[in-house]
């Protein structure tokens, strides 16, 4: 009786870090900082264009909603600013 | 380089404002972050909300799109990021200094020779510059003897090279050379 009693804090612990464990190695650390300066941007994401506007290639990219890609600035810099008028 | 302003306000009553700040400035590349479900999703990658700074604007971020640089080997690298709280105006002449700068230092990849074409009696194709650099373009007729066709200075640009003695010499190499 004595031994069960005694075993029952430690499986506790056990079971807390089995489940802990998972979701520290699946945090995604750079998003949920904000990618930082010097780290390498892994998620292609898309902004949805308001202007029309074409690219060096010639593709056009429509005012109707059309999905801009990072991966659409392929060999230049980017500048982006996120902006609101209020 | 590509400047894109990216609106984070999907409200129709801010809508009409901002469509004349687009024009009053001239932006040509404007995105919106919103849809009809999520709002901010990309602006949160890289500044999300936090407690002291609960929408964060405006926010710029530069980030290299470059592959193969010689000066920043790491595509979609972010080279610098700037949060901001909103409110009041701000004064960003030091800092689109510092950023200019930045997107200076970063230097296209080595040139390649592309585009190459017969031009009725002229034979041309396309040299990528190198900011910061003086490229040297030499043609020869042998490949032991090089003559200098033109000097590369320093822009990332394309270059059209056209060289209107094709036809004297029918058979001729090129090559893009660092000094």
């Amino acid at each position: 009786m004595k031994i069960l009693t005694g075993l029952r804090p430690f499986r506790s612990w056990s079971a807390l870090f089995l489940f802990a464990l998972p979701v520290v190695q699946h945090a995604p650390r750079a998003e949920a900082q904000g990618y930082q300066v010097g780290q390498v941007v892994t998620n292609n994401f898309s902004l949805m264009t308001r202007l029309q506007w074409t690219n060096d290639n010639g593709e056009v990219f429509t005012p109707t909603n059309t999905a801009l890609r990072l991966s659409d600035f392929n060999g230049k810099i980017l500048l982006l600013e996120f902006f609101a008028v209020w | 380089m590509a400047y894109a302003v990216a609106n984070l306000e999907r409200s129709s009553t801010w809508q009409t404002e901002t469509d004349t700040y687009l024009r009053a400035n001239g932006v040509n590349l404007c995105v919106n972050d919103y849809t009809t479900t999520n709002v901010n999703v990309v602006r949160n990658l890289f500044a999300p909300p936090t407690v002291s700074n609960p929408n964060p604007r405006p926010v710029f971020v530069i980030i290299n799109c470059v592959s193969n640089s010689t000066s920043h080997p790491q595509q979609w690298q972010v080279l610098a990021k700037d949060i901001n709280t909103g409110g009041s105006s701000i004064d960003l002449s030091a800092r689109l200094a510092a950023w200019r700068n930045l997107i200076d230092s970063v230097q296209a990849p080595p040139p390649r020779i592309t585009g190459a074409k017969r031009v009725g009696d002229s034979f041309e194709f396309v040299v990528p510059g190198q900011r910061g650099r003086t490229n040297r373009v030499e043609g020869s007729t042998d490949l032991v003897q090089w003559t200098t066709i033109t000097n590369l200075f320093g822009t990332n640009a394309l270059i059209t090279i056209r060289d209107t003695n094709a036809s004297v010499n029918p058979s001729r190499s090129y090559r893009v050379v660092r000094p």
